[in-house]
């Protein structure tokens, strides 16, 4: 009985630190956002008067206040309608992005379906893949510059495309995923005739879908937000990505930038809800219909 | 319903992708090309360009004009209405403006009270009375209407009946006025207000963007030419909503209320981006490949602009002249090299552009990219630029016969021998200013042996003992620094380029007297008002960019402000903002000047490193560049930052540009100490004056050069030391750790 | 060898077909430039002569790499197994009850925000007029003293907790639930499944998650750049800062040769984990 007594003491006691773990969590992951938040809907003069002391450098502190005191869309406005170019690098990067994963899509998935299943992750190609992954871009930056050159990509947006599509970051995870598919699906799928591409879409996709799904988002997120890139190799201004928009940010223009930020958070959050969704019907009902 | 979205969006991702193909292919050919347009002589100057439904007519001042039908390939002389000649010998008069059917306003001087006069198309004055004498209307010219800015009321003239209707009156003062049919763009200096024209009232949707685009592009001088031109395309009755823009930049199309920017000619690569021509004028017409842009100049020249298809979009030998800031003397060498050599393409390129965020390290990174992969600029300026660094890397061509090739006597030649050593010349500076101490007349004679920063505190004691006040005009630690760092900072480093100690110990501790001193003496509350005429100079003078607004002639400003004060310091070099201004304020107060002591004494300031890549593949062109822009021809014609390497130039340039020279130069504004602001007429100086100048720049044995983050460290934690928060000892310990890694890279 | 047979087999099979366009992008835009690396590594910066092994001894010897690798080292140490703890700790609450698997999305907000935007935070929280010096009621500047090293490992836990619980997850998920009911039944108590069965069953995603999560330490250089330019604070001074620099300068040599370091070290590391954990099982 006692044992019995304990355990659920036990277990009660786990589902409330868990509880706790995750709203405790929950809170220091979102703090920084509310800030920005906050942040974004302040106006400059605002902004001027509690970043002061930091601009001034002296013996102050930055004020804060959680709502300010005159809440205003102004940050929006400016940059949504007034600054031309804000239009013109957010559909850039939205191109860009789309591009990509639509290469992931394409060209990543049967790679990593052929390293799960065919090689099973041993093979001393793999081994290249995975650590040629890990490089800095600065160690291989004037190496792809021009070897870019020479292909006459540079000053496109082909230069900033091309590698990312061809980056084994996506082929390494999804990779996770088809490895853990029992062979013996397979297997049978084999014995009922199915042929291998078959076996990819109706089976292999539907079954990693999780792997697939977070290797998108990352990849994503990684796209969405990358600067050295579209900087080394894009030297006409209107091919930008949104990225480098934000790439000089300081405390002068605060609340812009804020603006900027909770905006490209929104849209990333935005395509990405709406690209998951169809990702995952799109693989589950070419399941179903196998 | 999600399969269509699922379709939708593969089908928006394949359109995307097409239409990313087409792009990269259309980008690569096609570039206007710019030719001068034969004109017939005329007896004046062309003032402007207006375009009319079939023809462009050119306005010239005495009724000269010329006129062509709309291919703008031949112009004829324009049959002028009888009275709008000027034939009439009792009054001279000129064109205010003008209309492509000849209508015109004219400014005549009757027994020299001046009035305005309409002469209507077919020969009709009409005399304007609502202008009155002591008003200075300007006059524009827009789809069929002449508009009149009268300070800041705008009216609408009607070129057949000379009336004037009252549009309205703006809050900005106009600077710029253009319209089509139905809009009015009204240009002040912070953006443009749009006017409904239909409606007589301004439009209800203001354009902010346009707004921003054309902010600040305009000062408050406001002449007949200006570096700006709005072109609208059509009028928005008929569904247009683009105008074009004229800039120093380039060409650019906008569309109204916030649409693309789109920028059609880049204005690097032509006459556009000349900084000595302002744009008088500008038409469009349709031609077989686009697009036909006539632009005419200030100069009188009229230039057209026509897409070439056949040619590649960068033409192939493009010389390509580099700079990580903008540099206002390297702008007008590219631009005088265009004008010299029309048919070689040159291009000057600035690293950092503020606009988009791009920071220095970000262009640093850039250039360096270009530079290892072989692509990189053919010139460089090397002002921001590791010189050490890319010397040893084998970048940078040795110029050492290029340097043999310049006469000894033509050049001052220490400062240019100041970047060579027994492995090559691969730097030389287009201009030069030397580091000055002023003051009072007898002082100063009485100092001529000081060399040392030592000496320099010890004087500086002593005249402090004898009277009150500010003893040498700096007015918080780092300008002592960055003002003392003129005559010392070459000495900061060893020879493998480490920071030395001793030096640096030395020179805090001279300056941490001088600062001392200075401090103790300034009255209250001085240090943060702003006195006029201490920030000389725009951002594109190399010389206040990286030495602060610390000129001799700005440091006398502050003297203007204590009359007591002894001494004051700066660079001086012989451009106009320098020397004439400084010598004018020494005539006023009795000062003199001599070089500043310091670690380095003798050493000048170089300005506008010049340095060649050495895996460029244009050298001749590269050659032929920098023989032109040492030349006398070059340097003795434009107005440089700085004193000119070229000594016969710098001895052209002494020539007083006002040929009457009892009148003043120029007038000065300052503050006084009672809070005032009053004014200094400005001489140019005399021979004599030239002559201790001379002495001043030929006495110059060498240049302080020192690398930029050894400067920049010995002015950060140097500041902390003049003000005690640290200890000296202490400060370049820091010094030491901070550059410790980048010297250990 | 065995390899060389698999391989001859892969290639008769027209299964590699599957493998064929990632490997000929792959091969022309990451195995091609790091080939060129390598070559460089061996001959000087911009005259290109061929100079042996000169560069990796400067390299070696240069103090800046030794203390950035120290560096490097020093935040991996600190920031990897804690990111792998924590994560593993929240994956499991969460597998426990599922109700809470619609919230992981929300710990992958952290991930979206731009590294500038990030750096705006850094400084409102740290700078010497910040929120911590007010809590405090001090007046140090955090980014520029020692302690810049714990706030980048702390940034680095927040941005990172999100996708590597989403990895776990995914591998919590695929352990069948008969292998823990087997041994519950065979009497083993909570404590001993999680280290004798389920910590095994979740090797594959460990090596995964441990490559990523190394991967993203090293774009921790972002915020490092943002923050501190080019020259940062000497804590957090790290081998992304003089490969930086050394590209600035010219020294392509140095960074050729320091990249192909970086590579054989990594390249140990991952090859000493696979066999470890990525066995096929």
């Amino acid at each position: 009985m006692n044992k019995n007594n304990a355990n659920r003491w036990l277990s009660w006691c786990m589902d409330k630190l868990s509880l706790f773990c995750m709203i405790g969590t929950g809170i220091l992951i979102c703090m920084p956002l509310v800030i920005l938040f906050c942040g974004s809907v302040t106006d400059a003069i605002e902004w001027k008067e509690r970043t002061a002391p930091l601009l001034l450098d002296n013996q102050g502190y930055i004020s804060w206040k959680w709502i300010p005191d005159y809440p205003t869309l102004e940050n929006y406005k400016e940059l949504l309608f007034y600054a031309p170019d804000f239009l013109v690098l957010f559909w850039n990067s939205i191109k860009i992005a789309a591009c990509i994963l639509v290469g992931h899509l394409l060209i990543g998935i049967p790679g990593a379906w052929f390293f799960a299943v065919y090689q099973k992750g041993r093979g001393v190609l793999f081994f290249i893949y995975i650590v040629l992954m890990l490089l800095p871009f600065q160690a291989t930056m004037l190496a792809k510059y021009i070897v870019l050159n020479s292909a006459g990509l540079l000053d496109s947006e082909w230069a900033v495309i091309l590698p990312s599509v061809f980056s084994t970051f996506p082929v390494f995870l999804i990779y996770r995923g088809f490895r853990r598919i029992p062979a013996e699906l397979f297997e049978v799928a084999r014995i009922d005739g199915a042929n291998e591409w078959t076996i990819l879409v109706k089976i292999g996709m539907p079954l990693a879908e999780s792997s697939i799904t977070s290797a998108f988002v990352l990849s994503f997120f990684e796209v969405w937000n990358m600067v050295e890139e579209p900087l080394a190799f894009l030297k006409d201004m209107s091919l930008w990505p949104l990225s480098l928009f934000l790439a000089q940010i300081d405390t002068t223009q605060a609340g812009r930038a804020c603006a900027a930020s909770v905006i490209t958070l929104i849209v990333s959050f935005f395509v990405f809800g709406i690209f998951k969704d169809s990702l995952e019907q799109g693989i589950v009902s070419s399941a179903l219909k196998g | 319903m999600k399969f269509c979205i699922r379709a939708l969006f593969v089908l928006t991702v394949l359109v995307l992708l097409c239409s990313g193909c087409g792009n990269s292919g259309q980008a690569a050919m096609g570039r206007y090309v710019e030719e001068q347009v034969a004109l017939p002589n005329s007896r004046g100057n062309y003032t402007a360009l207006v375009q009319g439904e079939q023809n462009l007519r050119l306005i010239e001042s005495y009724g000269g004009d010329m006129v062509c039908m709309n291919d703008g390939t031949a112009f004829e002389k324009a049959e002028m209405p009888p009275a709008a000649s000027g034939n009439n010998a009792s009054y001279a008069s000129s064109c205010e403006v003008g209309a492509p059917d000849g209508s015109r306003i004219v400014a005549e001087y009757p027994e020299g009270v001046r009035r305005y006069t309409l002469v209507t198309a077919d020969g009709r004055e009409i005399l304007l009375e609502k202008i009155k004498e002591e008003e200075y209307p300007h006059f524009y010219y827009g789809a069929d209407y002449f508009y009149m800015c009268k300070g800041y009321e705008i009216y609408q003239i009607d070129p057949a009946t000379g009336e004037m209707l009252f549009l309205t009156e703006s809050t900005f003062y106009p600077l710029y006025l253009a319209a089509d049919e139905d809009m009015l763009f009204v240009v002040h200096s912070s953006g443009v207000l749009l006017y409904d024209l239909q409606n007589k009232k301004v439009a209800e949707k203001q354009d902010e963007t346009l707004s921003s685009l054309l902010a600040g592009k305009l000062d408050n001088s406001v002449i007949e030419t200006s570096p700006l031109i709005l072109y609208p395309c059509g009028s928005r009755r008929s569904g247009e909503d683009e105008i074009l823009l004229l800039m120093r930049s380039g060409i650019y199309s906008y569309k109204l209320y916030g649409g693309e920017t789109e920028c059609i000619l880049d204005g690097d690569m032509y006459s556009i981006s000349d900084v000595d021509k302002e744009f008088a004028g500008m038409a469009v017409t349709e031609g077989e490949t686009g697009r036909i842009f006539y632009i005419l100049y200030s100069d009188g020249k009229l230039m057209r602009y026509v897409m070439d298809e056949t040619l590649p979009a960068e033409p192939e030998s493009c010389l390509r002249v580099y700079s990580l800031y903008e540099d206002g003397n390297i702008r007008q060498a590219v631009s005088a090299f265009r004008r010299k050599y029309p048919e070689l393409s040159i291009r000057y390129e600035v690293g950092v552009k503020p606009d988009y965020g791009m920071t220095e390290e970000d262009a640093l990174r850039n250039l360096s990219t270009e530079l290892s992969a072989g692509t990189g600029p053919d010139i460089l300026v090397m002002d921001d630029l590791p010189i050490d660094s890319y010397i040893e890397k084998g970048v940078l061509e040795d110029l050492s016969s290029l340097r043999e090739t310049m006469p000894e006597e033509e050049y001052f030649m220490p400062v240019i021998d100041g970047f060579a050593s027994e492995a090559g010349q691969y730097v030389m500076p287009l201009t030069f200013a030397v580091p000055a101490l002023g003051g009072d007349a007898e002082k100063i004679q009485a100092m001529e042996e000081i060399q040392s920063l030592q000496q320099l505190a010890q004087e500086l004691e002593k005249a402090a003992g004898a009277q009150e006040g500010s003893v040498i005009g700096t007015r918080s630690a780092e300008e002592t620094l960055r003002l003392f760092a003129q005559s010392s900072m070459g000495a900061w480093m060893t020879e493998d380029g480490t920071l030395d100690r001793v030096a640096v110990e030395d020179f805090l501790t001279q300056v941490k007297r001088i600062y001392d001193l200075q401090m103790e003496r300034l009255p209250e509350g001085t240090e943060s008002i702003y006195i006029g005429g201490t920030n000389w100079g725009n951002g594109e003078n190399v010389l206040v960019r990286k030495h602060g607004s610390h000129g001799l002639s700005g440091a006398l400003s502050v003297k203007l402000m204590f009359p007591e004060q002894p001494f004051y310091a700066g660079y001086l070099s012989s451009a106009w903002e320098d020397y004439p201004l400084a010598q004018g304020q020494l005539d006023y107060v009795g000062g003199s000047y001599r070089m500043m002591p310091g670690q380095n004494y003798g050493t000048c300031l170089p300005v506008s490193l010049m340095a060649m890549n050495s895996a460029s593949q244009n050298k001749e062109n590269c050659r032929l560049f920098l023989t032109y822009i040492f030349s006398q021809e070059f340097q003795g014609s434009t107005a440089l930052s700085g004193t000119p390497v070229n000594k016969s130039a710098y001895q052209k340039r002494q020539a007083n540009p006002k040929e009457d020279s009892t009148r003043t130069y120029m007038h000065f504004g300052y503050s006084t100490p009672d809070g005032t602001f009053a004014v200094l007429g400005i001489y140019w100086p005399t021979s004599e004056n030239f002559v201790k100048l001379d002495s001043l720049f030929e006495s110059v044995s060498g240049v302080n050069y020192c690398d930029n983050r050894i400067y920049e460290a010995v002015i950060e934690y140097g500041q902390r030391a003049l003000t005690g928060e640290i200890g000296i000892k202490e400060a370049v310990d820091e010094m030491e750790e901070e550059l410790e890694i980048y010297l250990a890279e | 060898m065995r390899w060389k047979k698999n391989w001859k087999y892969t290639l008769r099979n027209k299964n590699v077909l599957f493998l064929l366009p990632s490997l000929a992008g792959v091969t022309f835009f990451v195995m091609v430039p790091f080939a060129k690396v390598v070559l460089s590594s061996f001959c000087t910066a911009m005259s290109g002569e061929f100079v042996g092994i000169k560069n990796y001894a400067t390299v070696l010897r240069n103090s800046a790499f030794r203390l950035a690798a120290a560096n490097t080292l020093r935040f991996m140490a600190a920031g990897l197994p804690l990111l792998l703890i924590l994560s593993l700790g929240l994956a499991l609450m969460i597998h426990r009850k599922p109700v809470y698997d619609r919230y992981k999305y929300l710990y992958l907000l952290p991930m979206a925000v731009p590294a500038a935007t990030m750096v705006l935070v850094w400084k409102l929280l740290f700078s010497e007029q910040g929120f911590l010096n007010r809590a405090l009621g001090t007046h140090v500047d955090f980014l520029g003293e020692k302690s810049a090293f714990l706030i980048l490992v702390i940034s680095y836990l927040w941005k990172n907790l999100g996708y590597t619980v989403v990895l776990w997850l995914a591998g919590l998920k695929s352990i069948p639930g008969e292998i823990i009911d087997a041994a519950k039944v065979d009497g083993a108590g909570k404590v001993q499944v999680f280290f004798k069965v389920t910590l095994p069953c979740l090797k594959g995603s460990m090596f995964t998650i441990l490559v990523v999560s190394i991967l993203n330490s090293f774009k921790a250089f972002r915020e490092v750049y943002l923050v501190g330019g080019a020259y940062p604070q000497k804590s957090i001074y790290m081998i992304q800062n003089v490969f930086n620099n050394w590209y600035v300068n010219l020294e392509q040599d140095k960074l050729a040769a320091g990249a192909v370091l970086l590579v054989a070290v990594l390249g140990t590391v991952s090859f000493l984990l696979r066999r470890q954990w990525d066995r096929e099982d």
